[in-house]
C-alpha cells in the first residue's frame, strides 16, 4: 500500500531544529500550563513556529492516543521530537516534558506536607478541591453528552460506572473483562455496517445498469 | 509508608492501572484513589483530593500529578518511582510505535477500539467525578459549590484555572 500520509513527506519547515531547541520549547510549553498543555502545544508547534502542519499533528495525536499508559501528550511529544530531530529529538522532547515540572511538583508537594494543615492554607485547598470536583462533573457531563442515544453504548457506560465508581472494584480486573467485550461488539457492528454499505452500493450499481 | 517493598508494589500496581486505564490519566484516578485511600489508608480521601487539586493548579502537565502524589507519599523516592510508573510504559510503547513506523494503525481495529471503548471511558470519567464528589458528601456547601462550578464551566468560556484560584480565595474567606 503506498504511503500517502502527510508524515511521510518532508518536514513542514526548512528550519534546522536542534534537540536543545526542542528541550527548551517543551519546558516552556509545560510550564505555561495555564490553559492546558495541549493548547500551548498546538499553538507553538503549528501556529507560532510552523514546525508541523495541522494534519500531521492530528495524525500523530491519533497514534499517540492509541498507546496505553495514560500519558497521551507525552507520547505525542516523543513522536514530534523524533520527527524533528530523530532519537535525540525524542529524548529532548521527553526530558523537556518532565524535567523542570518534576522539580516544581516535588517542591509544591513538600510545601504541602509542611503547610497543608495550617488553617488558612487548608481552607484554600478545600476551596480549590471543591472547584476541581466541579470541573470533573462538567467534564463527565460534556463527555456523556457525546454518547450516542442508543441502548448499548449507555449500557457499557453504566456497567463501567457501576463497577468502578459505585462498587469500587479493581480497575485492572474490570478492564480485562470489559474492554475485549466492548471492542469485539464494536468490531461486529462495524463489520455489519460495511457489509450493509457494500450491499447497498452494489444494489445502486445494479439499478444504474 | 516507606518500606522498599511498598514502593515496589506501588510501582507495579500503578503501572498496571495506568496501562489499562483507557482514556488517559483521569480514567485511572478512581482506582489510584482506591489504592491510596481505601486499601492502604496512606492518605485520607480529603488529602487525596487536595493533592489532586493542587497538582492541577501547579504549572506542569496534568499527568505530573503522579509526581506530586509520589512526593507526598514518600518524598523524593516516591516522586521518582511514580514518575517512572507514569512515563516508562509510554516511552517504551511509543518508541516501538515510532520504530514500526505506525502511521496508519489497522483502520478497522483502531475504529473498533475507539468506538467500543468510548462509552467505557465515559463511564470512567463519571466514576472519577463521583468518587471525588463523595469525598464532599456530608458538606452540602461544598457539593453546591461543585455543581455551581460545573454549571459555570459548561455555560461560559472561562479558563478553569481562574476558577481554581477563585476557589482558593473563596475557601480562605470561608465562603466554601
Amino acid at each position: 500500500m503506498p504511503d500517502t500520509s502527510p508524515a511521510s513527506g518532508p518536514p513542514a519547515t526548512k528550519e534546522i531544529i536542534t534537540p536543545w531547541m526542542i528541550y527548551l520549547l517543551y519546558t516552556k510549553i509545560t510550564l505555561l500550563g495555564f490553559g492546558g498543555t495541549m493548547f500551548w502545544l498546538r499553538r507553538s508547534m503549528i501556529e507560532d513556529r510552523k514546525w508541523v502542519t495541522e494534519a500531521e499533528f492530528v495524525e500523530m495525536f491519533t497514534v499517540a492516543q492509541l498507546v496505553p499508559g495514560g500519558a497521551n501528550l507525552y507520547n505525542l511529544s516523543l513522536m514530534l521530537g523524533h520527527r524533528f530531530a530523530g532519537v535525540r529529538g525524542a529524548v529532548a522532547a521527553g526530558l523537556g516534558f518532565i524535567s523542570v515540572p518534576f522539580f516544581v511538583m516535588v517542591t509544591v508537594a513538600l510545601l504541602y506536607l509542611e503547610y497543608g494543615e495550617q488553617p488558612l492554607v487548608n481552607k484554600a485547598l478545600t476551596g480549590m478541591f471543591t472547584v476541581v470536583v466541579g470541573l470533573m462533573i462538567a467534564n463527565a457531563y460534556s463527555m456523556a453528552k457525546a454518547v450516542p442515544r442508543r441502548l448499548r453504548p449507555w449500557l457499557f457506560t453504566l456497567l463501567t460506572f457501576t463497577a468502578i465508581g459505585a462498587a469500587r472494584w479493581p480497575l485492572v480486573s474490570v478492564m480485562l473483562l470489559l474492554a475485549p467485550f466492548a471492542v469485539s461488539v464494536a468490531w461486529r457492528d462495524i463489520a455489519g455496517e460495511r457489509v450493509a454499505a457494500a450491499k447497498a452500493a452494489s444494489a445502486t450499481a445494479g439499478e444504474a445498469k | 509508608m516507606s518500606q522498599q517493598d511498598d514502593m515496589l508494589t506501588m510501582f507495579w500496581q500503578f503501572t498496571l492501572i495506568l496501562l489499562l486505564a483507557v482514556g488517559g490519566l483521569t480514567s485511572a484516578i478512581p482506582d489510584i484513589q482506591r489504592h491510596v485511600v481505601e486499601q492502604n489508608a496512606w492518605l485520607t480521601a480529603r488529602q487525596f483530593g487536595e493533592v489532586y487539586a493542587l497538582s492541577q493548579a501547579t504549572p506542569g502537565p496534568n499527568v505530573m500529578v503522579m509526581t506530586m502524589l509520589g512526593a507526598v507519599l514518600n518524598g523524593w523516592t516516591g516522586a521518582i518511582v511514580l514518575t517512572i510508573a507514569m512515563f516508562l510504559p509510554g516511552t517504551i510503547l511509543t518508541a516501538l510505535m515510532i520504530h514500526m513506523n505506525a502511521r496508519n494503525p489497522d483502520a478497522m481495529l483502531a475504529l473498533a477500539v475507539r468506538r467500543g471503548l468510548a462509552p467505557v471511558v465515559i463511564g470512567l470519567m463519571i466514576s472519577t467525578a463521583w468518587v471525588m464528589l463523595s469525598t464532599l458528601s456530608n458538606d452540602w456547601r461544598g457539593v453546591t459549590m461543585s455543581f455551581a462550578t460545573a454549571l459555570l464551566v459548561l455555560r461560559t468560556r472561562l479558563n478553569p484555572l481562574w476558577l481554581v484560584g477563585l476557589g482558593a480565595v473563596a475557601g480562605m474567606l470561608e465562603v466554601i
